[in-house]
């Protein structure tokens, strides 16, 4: 199988190194692969971080951006969630034509009333709690959790205190995702909390000097448990963190990722938490979970030291059909990625597989995706440092960073950051960040939410290979067929997936599963495990489609 | 350090037990924690082990958290006190990491938290004398000398060789303005085959104030060789050397208690050893006559902490003997409203006076 993959990695590189005839001039040189296309989309959405002089903690962790068919148009709509307190987030609507407006006024999903107009809005969640068939968000926040309800109409309803969602009022809750952990058909809910922190509890960091005043180090603070909230199936939620064994209170998490990390068909979930060790739940099948972190290796680094982890996603990086684990981590510190051994088993293999350049910035948003659809995946992140004086202390380290891409070459990492063009040239407080095809094209495009400054939607024109794109519709399981497994076999190689939206960093991505094939012309077959179980397989399948499979 | 202390509270609701193969292995463990430095790097891969096999082995956590602050650093802080939080969450009665996580809060300048933690043990384990102290060392922090004072008294009532309730009373007493009797206090705790650095610092600190000088390098020297605080301490020690006029030997200490650099850190305590380094560093300049290099380790001082009365002081000093009288006269003023105004013959060649004696001078 890895023989395969890399046949078809070779044959992507080589494409890559020269763009396809007839796409191009002879001669001319390639084109950057994301283009910044924020302006011509006409997303004018400033994040506003809540900046003061009191430097509280939460100003610092910026929001997150969710894709999302909120209006079941078959294109991608964007969310962005605002941080200070009385700030709107935004929806946007996708107008087809590769340009957005702005509908958050009708929609309703502004967030800055009532029970949360204190609030400093963090992360998002996007998935059909109650499976009509309309995407739900789910907004977390410092201050009270929201969940609104798709009401099919292109409005939202706030059902969180029907739903019992909200976390505690004091929960400062991070990244989030829905999922089906129990297989009932109905998606529960994973909210990572971070700190247990007050706002009148903010002592003074950094030099007396004025302006000097920094942020603290989350080293101070207690961790607080995270909440996992089973669907009731009726609208409303229990919170059974406690006895799933997912409470764990020293943690302090800020990443999600959810994968079927041992093959069991059930989905685990990870969490990486900020400067102690990251927690990996396995799903033990009965509404419990088990914190195997000591046992797997992904808890510290191959060095056995606690990270600072930021963002998460996992993904077979190399071809052996298990997810690997990415992590990403604060300055001077590799952003990690964990190789799956099997048998839940992992080794820390960054420094040896190309990813050394992380080391220099802090990471936050990531995505492990196919960028250039030669059948394998990719790495983002989105970089920016916490402390936004940070030049005073360390003349070297900057707020404002770069961002990074990495290249899959059979398995191993090339950091094409520096010939991917202009808009990976620019440094932003990078934070949340999330992919969708969201111009239907066949590649999957990014958008980086900002701290406290405009987001950036690059365009993926990467030159064009084959691809497909599955939009999964649950019968027993859930609408969006979120958990199930997806094995694609083209052109010889066997590419294995899971329908996910949840990764990143305080972010969710488009919910339908993209693929890409390289030069394949065909999918031979076509494999989907749903979370019910049941088993469904497409053969000679056409590729360069969007794909609606229904379970059976 | 958990003398005379049972790991569980009788009255708290029992813990699953431990399997016996489990059990043994962490006797096992803990008897290299508490053996040598060595054994506690080599706990630390031992009590993974153990806790990949049964996450929810409360006493591993501990042990590990335990380990971690053995360890000594900055970086396994978090994870230390993340560990004994496991511990507790997964078996309130273990007032043995309750104990440790007071402690590390103690690391974390978080004395209310620490205050906290204590408290509640002492609810489980009611006069128990080790709570007794940390509560007092927590109050104390808290602004609370007398107070802390009683409960160490307390602790000690309870248990006459608790050197740790000792060393706060110690602490207390020194607070309070009893400075002879709190040395007495902390020499009867070194006396007594206490090798911890902290107490050393204190003792050295309270010693060199006193003008003891050789007492207070003969103990800081000694803290020094133990192993963590030691930037502390050679700070301190070279404190003691610039008043007694061996001004080699106190660069020595400075250049040793110099921390690499670009590694900042945020932490509270990181910014007060960093002032205070550049005090000293200031303050012995002057005493070697090199009044550019005082001058600029003086403002670096400053920098990081504007209300720093003995910097403001010492720059009084070095703008005086440049001839910048202007200057001299506005750090003097500074000085003087931060508590620590210039000696009276200074003052007089300053022609100023400021209410008060140099009792919080640079000394």
């Amino acid at each position: 199988m890895i023989a395969r993959t890399w046949m078809v990695a070779v044959v992507g590189l080589a494409l890559w190194a020269a763009p396809l005839t007839g796409q191009r001039g002879a001669g001319a040189p390639a084109a950057p692969p994301l283009v910044d296309v924020t302006a011509q989309a006409k997303i004018t959405f400033v994040h506003d971080s809540g900046a003061s002089p009191n430097k509280y903690m939460v100003e610092s962790f910026g929001s997150g951006v969710a894709w999302l068919d909120y209006d079941n148009d078959g294109y991608q709509d964007l969310l962005f969630i605002n941080g200070a307190p009385g700030s709107s987030n935004a929806l946007y609507h996708n107008n087809k034509d590769g340009t957005f407006t702005d509908v958050t006024r009708q929609a309703g999903i502004a967030g800055n009333t009532g029970a949360n107009a204190k609030s400093y809005k963090t992360g998002v969640a996007v998935g059909d709690f109650d499976n009509d068939g309309f995407l739900d968000v789910y907004v977390t926040a410092f201050g009270p959790n929201i969940l609104y309800r798709n009401n099919g109409n292109g409005t939202f309803t706030d059902v969180t205190a029907t739903a019992g969602v909200a976390g505690a009022p004091t929960d400062w809750s991070t990244s989030t995702g829905f999922f089906d952990y129990d297989h009932d058909g109905d998606l529960d809910l994973y909210v990572a909390n971070y700190l247990n922190y007050k706002l009148t509890d903010n002592p003074y960091c950094g030099f007396q000097k004025p302006g000097y005043r920094m942020y603290c180090s989350p080293t101070i603070f207690d961790g607080t448990p995270d909440r996992l909230f089973r669907n009731n199936g009726n609208g409303t939620f229990t919170d059974v963190s406690k006895t799933a064994g997912v409470a764990n209170p020293s943690g302090k998490g800020l990443g999600v990722a959810f994968c079927d990390v041992d093959g069991d068909g059930l989905t685990d979930v990870y969490v990486a938490n900020d400067q102690v060790r990251n927690f990996l739940y396995r799903n033990n099948g009965n509404g419990t979970f088990r914190d195997i972190a000591y046992g797997a290796g992904v808890g510290f680094d191959g060095e056995g030291k606690p990270q600072a982890g930021m963002g998460t996603d996992c993904g077979d990086i190399d071809g052996d059909g298990r997810p690997e684990i990415f992590v990403t981590n604060f300055e001077d510190e590799l952003d990690t990625l964990y190789k799956n051994l099997g048998n839940a088993t992992f080794q820390d293999v960054t420094a040896s597989i190309g990813l050394r350049s992380s080391y220099g910035p802090l990471g936050f948003g990531t995505k492990l995706f196919d960028l250039d659809n030669d059948g394998d995946l990719d790495i983002y992140v989105a970089n920016g440092h916490v402390i936004d004086n940070v030049q005073l202390y360390r003349p070297t380290s900057k707020f404002a960073q770069k961002p990074l891409l990495y290249e899959n070459i059979g398995g191993r990492f090339r950091d094409i950051t520096a010939a991917s063009g202009p808009a990976l040239q620019l440094e932003r407080v990078g934070r949340g960040l999330a992919v969708a095809d969201f111009d239907n094209d066949g590649d999957l495009d990014v958008v980086v939410a900002n701290q406290g400054q405009a987001p950036l939607l690059l365009k993926n024109q990467s030159p064009p290979r084959s691809w497909l794109t599955i939009k999964a519709k649950g019968r027993k399981s859930n609408g969006f067929g979120l958990g199930a497994r997806v094995e694609v076999e083209a052109g010889g190689a066997k590419q294995v997936r899971e329908i996910n939206n949840v990764a990143s960093y305080l972010s969710s991505n488009d919910i339908r599963l993209h693929v890409g094939l390289g030069s394949a012309q065909t999918v031979d077959r076509l494999t989907i495990t749903w979370p019910s179980g049941t088993k469904q397989t497409l053969t000679n399948v056409k590729p360069n489609q969007i794909l609606t499979v229904e379970e059976p | 350090m958990l003398a005379g202390t049972s790991l569980r509270a009788q009255s708290a609701s029992p813990a699953a037990p431990t399997p016996p193969e489990a059990q043994a292995r962490l006797e096992r463990v803990r008897a290299q924690i508490f053996g040598s430095a060595d054994g506690i790097k080599n706990a630390v891969p031992e009590l993974k082990a153990i806790l990949a096999l049964d996450p929810n082995l409360a006493e591993a956590h501990m042990l590990l958290g335990v380990a971690y602050r053995g360890l000594g650093t900055d970086a396994l802080t978090g994870e230390a006190k993340a560990e004994l939080q496991q511990a507790v969450d997964l078996d309130p009665g273990l007032v043995a990491a309750r104990l440790m996580l007071a402690q590390v809060y103690f690391d974390l300048g978080r004395y209310e938290s620490a205050r906290d933690e204590a408290t509640t043990a002492l609810q489980l384990v009611p006069g128990q004398p080790q709570f007794l102290a940390v509560l007092a060392e927590a109050e104390r922090h808290l602004g609370n000398p007398t107070r802390a004072l009683a409960l160490s008294n307390l602790a000690i009532q309870a248990d006459g060789r608790l050197p740790q309730a000792r060393y706060y009373r110690g602490l207390a007493l020194i607070d309070l303005g009893r400075r002879d009797e709190g040395i007495q206090q902390l020499q009867e705790v070194t006396n007594g085959g206490v090798v911890a650095p902290e107490v050393y610092l204190h003792l050295g600190a309270a010693l060199t104030d006193a003008g003891r000088l050789d007492d207070a390098i003969a103990a800081l020297a000694f803290g020094a060789k133990l192993g963590t605080r030691t930037r502390e301490i050679r700070i301190e020690l070279a404190r003691a050397y610039r008043l007694k006029g061996s001004l080699l030997l106190a660069d020595q200490q400075l250049t040793l208690a110099t921390s690499a650099p670009g590694n900042v850190q945020v932490t509270s305590g990181y910014q007060r050893l960093e002032t205070a380094l550049s005090r000293e560093r200031g303050l012995l300049r002057l005493r070697q006559a090199r009044l550019p290099a005082a001058a600029e380790a003086l403002q670096a001082a400053i920098t990081m902490d504007p209300a720093d009365g003995p910097s403001h002081q010492g720059l009084a000093e070095v703008y005086l003997r440049q001839g910048l009288l202007p200057k001299a006269r506005e750090e003097a003023a500074l000085a003087a409203s931060l508590g620590a105004p210039l000696p009276a013959n200074l003052q007089q060649r300053l022609g100023v006076t400021s209410p008060g004696t140099a009792e919080k001078g640079r000394e």
